[in-house]
């Protein structure tokens, strides 16, 4: 067998060599998409009524940082420090966080279509939310927050609970997301037909997903969140890879599959929950995220978890600079935006490499 | 690698109230090829399944090394046991080399080290898979997936390797190449590879020994000769053959019967 191939050996490079090489090609685009998330958040910072250039930027940053806030102009100081920065701070880390959970997810159900919207958790911070701010029936009187978070935890607890007692397979968890989907969409529609008008302008705002309310402080738990999500998908990215190859076979090579299953759909739910608790339905980036950088770097998740959460992070900047100045003063719906922005992008991609992705 | 060995006693099997297998005892202490034959349905892969802890059987047990397999943990037996299934395919994109790597698991850690990576490439070689190394395992011929499956069992370095129908979508040439293979695979490296296989000439030609299965148990054991009579074959399959000797082989042909 092996007789054939030998005459090929030489002038071949080698695995080694051309695995090394695939490897530095991958690390390369990850440090392409963080250089461009700084330039973008710079960027980002110098944008709005008040003009500012990036060397202010910086100077303001990097005082308050060294300690030396106090020597700053006091304008400049609050429109960074107070008003910029913990937008731009909570796109970086909610397009991170709606990434890795989307390689999370498609890894682990082996479907290209699963993302958090998929498995319901953003339907239910909907629902949440609305029961907060239409009937103010709010758990532990903590918010609206503490409601969409709740609620955003219901489909993964339906999901734990079948796969304890019914042993669910992936697909089954795929088809509950979607059918407490539809049923938690029909009870917001319901919620809304009795809302008052403030009540449905604050719903809707809610509803397509902005970045505005967040602060440091919720910036801090969702960063928290994140880290620990991207470190055990990290951890365990080997065996996600081998999940891909169906049950049986990671099973074999030594992959406890229920158990990784069940710890990835806890922790996707702590991300996108935490994450659309504070900044209401952003879509498209848990799906299309991790599928654009897989044209460019291919599936293996130890690449894909960071690299997809630089250019999630990248696309939700891009996103809200386009949001705030594509109608200035007026400021539009980031999750609007990223999925202008991201969608025809993904079109252009499938038509580009549709047999060899989307085999 | 050493040699393992494997025991099933006593095993059965069966669900909604449906007996798969019903009683199998084998014992498998010396390396070599071994067959596994019988109709479809008569378990088979599932007797292979209860080895690898895919299955639990409904009683009896598979040992491997004198230890029940329900007593060892997934990533132990990973490195004592490959499992090259019949069926699996890539969701996304992954190249021959990444596809093949994946076998490493058991074995390496959460980085990549050289020594994987020359085991990856010496399989690559062994199988024949240079030209499609870069190429994504999803874009290969039924024929070329089957090889890096293999490919990704070896880089496994198990002491047991299990197949299920590593020769089917095969043109009879790779059939040929596969089972010399493994054969001598076994040999040099004195493993246990155990198949479950459909093609009866083909077992006979390459096979140490064969296991012919026949209402949920072991009905014929021993070498090809042995079990691949005329007689076994008429009971087991309920199909006329003629067995002939080919160079010391025994050579199957199968008699066609046309309605009168």
């Amino acid at each position: 067998m092996g007789s054939a191939m030998t005459e090929q050996e030489s002038g071949t490079v080698t695995v080694a060599s051309s695995y090394r090489k695939n490897t530095k090609r991958k690390i390369a685009f990850i440090i392409f998409c963080l250089l461009l998330s700084m330039i973008a958040a710079v960027y980002s910072a110098t944008l709005g009524s008040y003009p500012i250039t990036a060397q202010e930027v910086y100077s303001t940053v990097w005082n308050v940082l060294i300690g030396n806030g106090d020597s700053l102009d006091p304008t400049i100081r609050h429109v960074v420090i107070d008003l910029r920065l913990p937008r731009i701070i909570a796109g970086f880390l909610c397009g991170l966080g709606l990434a890795i959970s989307g390689v999370a997810m498609q890894s682990m159900l082996k479907n290209p279509l699963a993302d958090p919207y998929t498995m319901g958790i953003s339907t239910g911070a909907s629902l949440g939310a609305s029961l907060a701010i239409i009937f103010g029936i709010e758990l532990f009187n903590a918010g609206i927050v503490a409601n969409a978070f709740v609620f955003a935890c219901v489909p993964a607890l339906v999901i734990l609970f079948l796969s304890k007692f019914k042993g669910a397979t992936p697909l089954v968890m795929i088809l509950v997301g979607v059918a407490l989907n539809y049923l938690f969409s029909a009870i917001v529609q319901m919620v809304r037909l009795l809302a008052d008008p403030d009540g449905l302008s604050d719903l809707f705002r809610w509803s397509v997903g902005n970045l505005d309310g967040v602060t440091y402080e919720h910036s801090i738990l969702i960063m928290v969140f994140c880290i620990i999500g991207m470190a055990y998908f990290q951890y365990v990215s080997n065996q996600l890879n081998i999940m891909g190859l169906g049950d049986e076979t990671a099973k074999t090579m030594g992959v406890d599959v229920e158990r990784k299953r069940l710890i990835c759909i806890l922790l996707v739910t702590l991300v996108a929950a935490g994450i659309v608790s504070f900044t209401g339905v952003i879509g498209f980036i848990g799906l299309v995220a991790p599928h654009i950088v897989r044209i460019i770097i291919g599936s293996d998740v130890k690449y894909l978890v960071p690299a997809a959460a630089a250019f999630g992070a990248l696309l939700l900047l891009c996103s809200d600079i386009v949001a705030r100045v594509v109608v200035a003063p007026t400021i539009l719906p980031v999750g609007v935006v990223t999925s202008f922005i991201g969608g025809p992008l993904f079109l252009l991609l499938i038509l580009h490499n549709s047999k060899e992705e989307w085999a | 690698m050493g040699v393992s060995t494997m025991e099933f006693k006593d095993l059965v099997f069966g669900y909604d109230q449906k007996i798969i297998l019903n009683g199998v005892s084998l014992k498998f202490d010396e390396p070599g090829l071994v067959c596994i034959l019988g109709p479809n349905g008569v378990g088979k892969t599932t007797l292979v399944k209860c080895g690898n802890k895919l299955l639990k059987p409904t009683s009896g047990d598979a040992l491997v090394d004198g230890k029940s397999v329900s007593e060892y943990g997934l990533h132990e037996l990973a490195k004592k046991m490959a499992f090259v299934s019949a069926t699996s395919a890539a969701t996304f994109s992954m190249t021959v080399t990444e596809a093949i790597l994946l076998g490493r698991h058991p074995h390496a850690g959460w980085t990549t080290t050289d020594e994987d990576l020359q085991k990856v490439e010496d399989a690559i070689k062994l199988l024949g898979l240079e030209e499609f190394a870069q190429r994504d395992f999803r874009m290969l011929s039924a024929g070329q997936a089957k090889r890096v499956k293999i490919a990704r069992g070896l880089v496994q370095e198990p002491e047991i390797l299990i197949l299920d129908e590593p020769t089917s979508n095969l043109d009879v040439k790779y059939q040929m190449d596969v089972m010399k293979f493994l054969k001598s695979y076994a040999k040099t490296k004195g493993i246990l590879v155990l198949m479950v296989c459909h093609d009866l000439n083909i077992t006979a030609a390459y096979a140490d020994r064969v296991i012919l299965m026949h209402g949920g148990n072991v009905f014929s054991d021993g070498v090809p000769k042995d079990v691949l009579t005329e007689e076994n074959i008429e009971t087991v399959y309920n199909v006329k053959a003629k067995v002939i000797d080919v160079m010391g082989t025994p050579h199957i042909i199968l008699i066609p019967e046309y309605e009168s």
